[in-house]
């Protein structure tokens, strides 16, 4: 099997990362800013377009080239946080869990089984609902819903890691049990945990997008793709740009984070460098 | 062998009793919950009484004690929109996610074995990356949005399926088919790696030099042995599916639990709310034990773990 | 009293025949109907029309139910079950006389025993009917029995708009088969007096009805009506395209796409509800905190911020038209020069900022709920305040959740401040109060409290002044100045109410003025 960097992927996620760092430098409008008799403005190409606004307006008069690229802020925070912190705790219950075993294992996985075992979904729409909508809480949601996946993967790799030679040897030099955790047991879960993470990645924006549409997202008027494409499902046959281009958006995103993660895999999975 | 099951049952037990406790805190996080129980308008009288019979004055693990107890009897408590039985409003609907449920799961196992199957057999060759992208598009679409370009091609353009509600089988194509494309790309993904897997073993490998065909050689000898492990993820994955019909039911109309979930949140319908979380999760549990306990007869390797 | 058509005429006098007659009709009803409404059910027990939890149960009611009064479709208050009506000359009580030899749908005949039964039913507190029984249970005080045909009903204080909420939410229903069957079998089997009667139906999804031929003023066209409650509107726009809806309930966010389809047409109606912004800190409950808005001229600067003809035509899609004023044109007192809009002038209202001391504006709320025409309108007005410099943090809310707030604000329990976007009904035409009293007055619990003293006095004084006295004009007017004066909420655009119809649909006409659909039995089918 290759082994080449997906190049295409790659293009498109360092355009977004760049729009989602230095998107305000570039985008041409203020993506929030109201101009309702601009609204329903199509893209250039077509009759009725103008450069001014690329790829059309939006039903408030929108500049929707800015808004995805104001959305891509938005969505990165929203998905780099969730897998970030959700990652870092599902880590280190994995590491707690796995190696000191007992009754630590067994608590923690009691846990871990307990929000494996509940409607993912409903909760984080109730979630969400609960704490009322706001980028933080959607945040938030996404961690306490997210957290336990990243345990139940790890502990399996941390498992495999403490049977390791070099673990013996680090023990009977006299190592303590945090130094062995941090120094030797957390370095070689980092390639899993990366590999889990980048394909949790295109996952938080799907839940984001759909939270959004059932209207606990992130609130208006913050430009966030799901609830742009939310927003753009009622114009499907009039004015069909206000939901292709953030569709096309998550599609490009979920879909290169998918393929780069699969090719992190190959890349860094032990047991995946052996077939 | 029963030692094995009866540890896996006392760990569903104490399971449940922790999901139990993460949906009486969700319900409790905003401090008051008579304030969600009770409608608006509702009197200082009925807000009183209500704290009374909820015992809201004791200490939060005597009200989760007897919230606990009530459940086990069957009293869920009463639907603030429907004025009855939360459970009765539940049981009612529950059928139909179920139907809704098997049906993309159905669609999730043909779509994703047959594809995942053409991709393994034709591994690196163009059959293999379409497949593969075909399956990676399909993650990357929200639901809802599946749900309604199939609506727009289905029944606006060629007019094949009703666009929503429930009926007759034709109602349950579209609304099971976008939820079991979701699936799908999973369990394509799976069965291609299974596949590769098998593919590669040594009676495989006997087969095709005794000359036995090619076409018999992937469905008798490959697939079957293939199709194991795919079989007991879909059945872990059935019950993510039944809790992941809340999109699909909104747009489709479709009476299940997951919209009365995305309803009652609407109308403030708590108790709707919390019986419809407490008794889906122990679906969920009650299903995770069985399949384990099913899977270690049928692979005995993995007990114990 | 103005009758709408001849064709109207017929119906009466050839039902009046078939009920003595009791033969089969000559025009019998034909055809099937499918009605897509948009959200999920409004009724608590199966269709039993007393239990309706929401504003658009009216929709319901007026299907299987009917009442004393019915409307025309220039929604004037007509007679049906009862022939004529006399209201005391104090406003606080109202005698029906019913008409004789009349029946609910299942034979029962229709006394005066039914009449007290049905308007003491509704206000159950257990039925979950929150709204125009909640308004009843404050004014009712008791039904006399005249005789078999003859009732007075008597309230606490003047009820203008009595009458209009017959129509609405108070139908008349069969006291001997409900205490027969109890209300459980009642949900089940609902029996009304209405055109239509409730074959079966799914709770929350589907009810579907037959034409009853047997009702005496009325008679449908259709012979079967299939109601169908639908949350998603892309899929309200499909189920048109396809023909699974012949005519839906139409959100201004669907009006596009139903334009751009040459086989659907919009059907709308004028002067039907009122949107305005209402400023939450001018309630009692707010009076100590330090919101800009507290000053006058603040409040007055709102108005000149936002373009209504914009809001109009881009957020509700032609679905509204810029307004300003309380009454309707129908309404005692209603006069042009006060219902002109202000112009959209944001340097002025930039200028009365700085005046008042806010140069560099502010930062505050707005609250709207809904889903619906509200969420555009307050998405709208937060675009138009922030480009003034009165930074806004948007509120989108459930109607039930606003509805809990609102009603803390008024209870002085739950610190609302900032705007909130509103509306006025102007489905009572009988009575210039009726669309405000439970908007303005102290006692009103969606008011939020957002009022104050003399518009709650000039709102009660001209509550008091009954339809037909000559000096009901001059105090409507009197009242709407005051309000206009006080500043406490500002008028945004009055708007439509539209169905969209597809291409099997004849005729189907709204009744003017109501937000709901309330005349399927007038609805025709195109000849197949």
């Amino acid at each position: 099997m290759k082994r080449r960097l997906p190049l295409l992927p790659a293009i498109v996620l360092i355009v977004f990362a760049f729009f989602g760092i230095a998107g305000q430098y570039v985008m041409p409008h203020d993506p929030n800013a109201m101009s309702l008799w601009d609204a329903y403005k199509p893209p250039f190409w077509q009759a009725e377009g103008t450069l001014t606004y690329p790829l059309g307006t939006d039903q408030m008069g929108r500049d929707i080239l800015s808004r995805i690229v104001g959305g891509a802020s938005i969505s990165m925070q929203v998905g780099f946080v969730v897998v970030v912190v959700a990652g870092s705790i599902g880590a280190i219950m994995a590491l707690l869990a796995g190696y000191l075993g007992g009754w630590v294992d067994v608590v923690i996985m009691r846990v871990v089984d307990v929000f494996l075992s509940m409607p993912t979904m409903l909760i984080a729409i109730v979630l969400a609902a609960v704490l009322g909508p706001s980028k933080n809480n959607l945040i938030l949601v996404l961690i306490v819903v997210g957290w336990s996946g990243y345990t139940r993967v790890l502990r399996s790799e941390v498992l495999r890691i403490k049977k390791g030679e070099f673990i013996n040897l680090a023990i009977v030099a006299g190592s303590s049990k945090l130094r062995i955790m941090l120094v030797h047991v957390l370095p070689n879960m980092v390639n899993t945990l990366i590999v889990v993470a980048t394909l949790q990645l295109g996952l938080v924006i799907i839940t984001e997008a759909t939270l959004s549409f059932i209207g606990v997202g992130v609130p208006p008027p913050d430009p966030a793709w799901g609830s742009m494409l939310a927003d753009g499902r009622a114009y499907i046959s009039s004015a069909w740009w206000l939901a292709f281009w953030p569709g096309l958006a998550i599609l490009l995103v979920v879909m290169s984070f998918n393929f780069l993660g699969d090719w992190l895999r190959m890349r860094l999975d032990p047991r995946f460098r052996q077939v | 062998m029963k030692r094995y099951i009866l540890k896996r049952v006392v760990q569903g037990i104490i399971t449940l009793v922790g999901v139990s406790i993460v949906v009486f805190l969700l319900i409790h996080l905003n401090g008051d919950p008579v304030a969600l129980l009770l409608p608006a308008e509702a009197t200082p009288e009925a807000h009183a009484a209500l704290r009374k019979e909820l015992r809201l004055d004791e200490p939060l693990y005597v009200q989760y004690g007897i919230f606990l107890l009530n459940a086990l009897q069957g009293d869920f408590g009463t639907s603030l929109r429907w004025n009855r039985p939360a459970l009765e409003v539940f049981a009612e609907r529950f059928p139909n996610t179920v139907l809704l449920a098997s049906a993309a799961m159905a669609w999730s196992l043909l779509i994703g074995v047959t594809m995942g199957v053409m991709s393994a057999v034709h591994e690196g060759n163009w059959i293999d990356r379409i497949a593969r992208i075909v399956a990676t598009v399909g993650q990357a679409t929200p639901v809802f949005w599946l749900g309604i370009m199939l609506i727009l091609l289905f029944s606006v353009k060629l007019g094949w399926f009703p666009t929503s509600g429930i009926g007759g089988p034709q109602h349950l194509v579209l609304p099971s088919l976008t939820l079991g494309l979701a699936f799908a790309a999973g369990t394509m993904r799976l069965t291609r790696s299974t596949m590769l897997d098998v593919l590669d073993r040594d009676y495989i490998k006997l087969a095709r030099i005794k000359g036995v065909p090619e076409h018999q050689v992937i469905v008798r000898h490959a697939l079957l042995n293939a199709l194991i492990p795919v079989f007991t993820v879909a059945a872990m994955d059935f019950v993510v599916l039944m809790s992941g019909t809340v999109i699909t039911e909104y747009i489709f109309n479709w009476p299940g639990v997951g919209g009365l979930v995305a309803e009652s949140i609407f109308a403030r319908d708590y108790s709707t709310i919390q019986t419809t979380l407490l008794v889906l999760s122990i679906v969920i549990v009650v299903t995770n034990v069985i399949v384990d306990i099913v899977y270690t007869y049928i692979d005995p390797r993995i007990e114990l773990e | 009293m103005k009758l709408p058509s001849m064709k109207s005429w017929r119906s009466i006098a050839g039902s009046t025949l078939m009920l003595t007659m009791v033969v089969g009709a000559a025009n019998a009803a034909e055809g099937e109907v499918t009605v897509a409404f948009q959200g999920t059910s409004w009724v608590a027990r199966g269709v039993d029309t007393a239990t309706v939890t929401s504003g658009n149960g009216a929709i319901i009611n007026n299907i299987s139910g009917d009442s004393l009064v019915t409307k025309n479709a220039n929604a004037e208050v007509i007679p049906s079950m009862a022939e004529r009506w006399v209201w005391a000359p104090d406003g606080k009580s109202v005698e029906f006389f019913l008409r004789k030899g009349i029946t609910f749908q299942n034979g029962e005949a229709f006394t005066a025993e039914d009449v007290k039964f049905s308007i003491e039913r509704v206000q159950r507190e257990d039925f979950k009917n929150n709204y125009g029984a909640f308004e009843l249970r404050n004014l009712y005080e008791g039904t006399d029995i005249i005789d078999d045909h003859h009732v007075r009903i008597r309230f606490k204080s003047p009820y203008p708009a009595f009458t209009d909420r017959l129509f609405e939410y108070f139908k008349m229903q069969p006291k001997d088969y409900i205490e027969e069957v109890g209300d459980e079998a009642y949900a089940r089997n609902p029996v009304g007096a209405g055109p239509f009667r409730v074959v079966d139906f799914k709770q929350d999804s589907w009810i579907e009805y037959e034409a009853w031929e047997g009702h005496f003023r009325n008679p449908p066209k259709v012979k079967k009506l299939r109601l169908v409650f639908v949350p998603e509107p892309a899929t309200i726009v499909a189920m048109l395209k396809t023909g699974e809806a012949d005519i839906a309930s139409v959100d201004p966010q669907m009006v596009r796409d139903i334009k751009a389809d040459s086989n659907l047409r919009l059907i709308t109606s004028d002067n039907t509800i009122l949107a305005q912004l209402s400023f939450a800190d001018v309630a009692p409950a707010n009076a100590g905190n330090n919101s800009p808005f507290h000053n006058k001229k603040v409040r007055e600067a709102v108005s000149y911020a936002i373009d209504r003809e914009a809001i109009s035509q881009i957020s509700l899609q032609g679905l509204a038209r810029p307004f300003k004023g309380i009454l309707a044109p129908w309404h005692a007192g209603y006069d042009p020069v006060f219902s002109t809009p202000d112009k959209y002038d944001p340097a002025r209202a930039k200028v009365m900022l700085s005046e008042a001391g806010y140069a560099d504006g502010f930062e505050t709320e707005i609250q709207a709920y809904g889903p619906g025409p509200w969420w555009e309108i307050a998405k709208a007005v937060k675009g138009y305040l922030d480009a003034v410099g009165i930074r806004t943090k948007l509120q989108l809310i459930d109607n039930s959740v606003h509805a809990e707030r609102c009603h803390g604000l008024w209870k002085g329990t739950y610190a609302l401040t900032g705007l909130i976007v509103s509306e006025a009904w102007w489905n009572a035409r009988a009575h210039p109060v009726t669309p405000i009293h439970g908007q303005l007055t102290k006692q009103a619990q969606w008011s939020c409290g957002v009022t104050s003293d003399e518009v709650d006095a000039a709102i009660r004084k001209t509550n008091d002044i009954p339809i037909d006295s000559p000096e009901l004009p001059a105090a409507a007017q009197e009242m709407q100045r005051t309000i206009y004066d006080a500043w406490v909420r500002v008028d945004v655009v009055a708007g439509k109410f539209a169905m969209a119809a597809g291409p099997r649909i004849e005729s189907y006409e709204n009744v003017q003025g109501l937000v709901f659909p309330a005349n399927f039995e007038n609805l025709s089918l195109k000849a197949e």
